[in-house]
């Protein structure tokens, strides 16, 4: 197992935000949290990332118990997040962009191929490098959103919300990148409120609602499931 | 006043000011929080020039050295104690996640722990001190005669300048303060770490510190237990002009200043020159008011703050 979530809680502003949250996350898997807004789901990202202290439960990556350690060191200890809001350096090029969290492979002869791989991934980057990177397009701000935490070389990538305000076409190429990385073995955590693209590429599902878990199971058991279509697919707006 | 004069005179102060506002401005960028011993970590670095004694004829010690010598001392003590506040006292109050108004708390205590303790040592008598004596003289070009410390002011800060943006911009350290400086948690999340990139910007606001001691004792010839607080209050007015939070905003923020003092200086009329501060504050007012943000800030930063 490489990620283990065993009864988490998380207060926000000292009120409950997440409650007994229990979830698993094979190496190589597709996994998705869905659920309507306001059910916890970014306060669990930021919680295993480091950002937020979890007033209860454990987190485990690979062996490590992830309690009480810094964001950076959560980094370092191979997680990568990409918050809501994508958070970009916007007053930093592109290329500086990516840059930050390169450091985190220790092999300074890999940063160069590292960037360039980015640079395939997502070409408008490659075009782009030493724009600043404020200036660029919402679903090109993500695009770089994405490549900059892929830049950490990451074994877990937690990504949340990533078709947020995003034009379809960004969406499918998106979807597309993380189907691509799926087949290269990177494991990844998504975050949707609603999404048919997150539901088409997950090995995993958990329906989130109110701080816990409400429903888990592989996309085929869940759609079957008469509540699950009820909370989920009454909602879906977008992809 | 010859035009010339006044421009080296503008570009010597503002230089000085903008060099205290960029060491606070960097400080600012990474803990969000207005380090007010910043002006007395200059004045420890001027001290430092002297032997401590209560004497009341000063006696040079680091300030006797050879130039090659005392530049790189002065800068280097004061870059380490502003390394020491910031390990001693902001970092284990960072760990037990104080806030803002606590940490701003604590640097007016560092402030005024070392102006005590200055005063203990040194006492409060302003002392002289000679230093940098060849740059004592004067440059003529024409009839103009410019005093050759304003001339090595303007040049040193250029040099500062260009030393910091090259460090910010084409290094390691530099790029992690920056990012730190937009989003500190999104450079954690990517690996950055926090009393790392929080101790390179201690480091070089202590480079700048170590510098404006040097350059204002060299103008001035004077020390005083309390003479870093004024220059303290111009870089952070400096800062806030430029719009709080940008490098570029701080530097050019801190040069405004400087010059826009200056220029009251030479042309306000001699009766009014006493009051030359309450003017140039009522100016900075009257410029916040118009541009809230700062002058060199975008509105789209305030809103995104």
């Amino acid at each position: 197992m490489l990620l283990e979530i065993n009864n988490l809680c998380v207060d926000y502003d000292k009120v409950p935000a997440v409650r007994n949250l229990n979830l698993e996350v094979k190496e190589g898997q597709v996994v998705c949290i869905v659920g309507p807004n306001g059910a916890g789901k970014s306060t669990t990202a930021m919680t295993i990332a480091g950002a937020k202290r979890a007033t209860s439960g454990s987190i485990v990556f690979d062996g490590v118990d992830l309690g009480r350690i810094p964001p950076e060191t959560v980094a370092a200890h191979g997680i990568s997040l990409v918050p809501e809001g994508r958070h970009i350096f916007g007053r930093m090029s592109v290329r500086e962009n990516l840059l930050v969290g390169a450091p985190l492979i220790r092999d300074q002869g890999q940063h160069g191929p590292r960037l360039q791989r980015m640079y395939d991934l997502f070409p408008i980057l490659g075009e782009r490098r030493d724009q600043v990177a404020g200036q660029l397009s919402g679903g090109e701000q993500q695009q770089l959103a994405i490549a900059r935490a892929l830049m950490t070389a990451p074994r877990l990538l937690i990504v949340d919300e990533p078709s947020l305000g995003l034009a379809p076409q960004f969406v499918d190429l998106v979807f597309s990148t993380f189907a691509r990385l799926r087949d290269e073995g990177v494991t990844l955590l998504i975050i949707e409120q609603s999404s048919r693209r997150a539901l088409a590429l997950a090995d995993q599902l958990y329906l989130m609602r109110s701080g816990g878990i409400v429903m888990e199971g592989t996309v085929d058991e869940l759609t079957a499931n008469a509540e699950f279509e009820a909370t989920y697919f009454g909602e879906v707006t977008s992809g | 006043m010859n035009w010339l004069q006044l421009i080296v005179d503008a570009l010597s102060l503002g230089g000085a000011y903008a060099l205290v506002a960029l060491g606070i401005g960097l400080v600012f960028g990474v803990m969000r929080m207005i380090n007010f011993a910043h002006g007395d970590l200059i004045t420890l670095g001027a001290y430092a020039l002297v032997v401590p004694s209560s004497a009341e004829i000063a006696r040079p010690f680091i300030g006797d050295l050879g130039v090659w010598l005392m530049v790189p001392m002065i800068i280097g003590f004061v870059t380490l104690m502003m390394l020491a506040t910031e390990r001693f006292a902001f970092r284990p109050l960072r760990a037990h996640n104080a806030d803002g108004a606590s940490l701003l708390i604590a640097s007016f205590a560092i402030s005024y722990l070392i102006q005590n303790v200055i005063l203990f040592v040194h006492t409060g008598r302003p002392k002289s001190v000679n230093i940098l004596d060849s740059l004592s003289g004067y440059i003529s070009i024409g009839d103009v005669r410019l005093p050759l410390i304003d001339v090595a002011t303007v040049a040193a800060t250029v040099v500062l300048f260009a030393f910091v943006i090259i460090f910010l911009g084409f290094t390691r350290p530099g790029r992690e303060i920056r990012s730190a400086s937009e989003d500190f948690l999104m450079a954690r999340l990517l690996g950055v770490k926090a009393n790392r990139v929080i101790a390179y910007a201690f480091a070089v606001s202590g480079v700048l510190a170590g510098a404006v001691s040097l350059l204002y004792v060299a103008k001035t010839g004077v020390l005083d237990y309390r003479m870093g607080v004024p220059l303290a209050i111009a870089g952070f007015v400096g800062t806030v002009l430029g719009g709080m939070g940008s490098l570029w905003g701080a530097m050019m923020g801190g040069l405004t200043l400087g010059i826009a003092s200056a220029l009251l200086q030479a042309l306000l009329p001699p009766e009014l020159r006493a009051s030359r501060d309450a003017f140039l504050y009522g100016l900075v007012i009257l410029v916040l008011l118009v541009r809230p943000q700062g002058i060199f800030s975008s509105s789209k930063r305030l809103e995104r703050v």
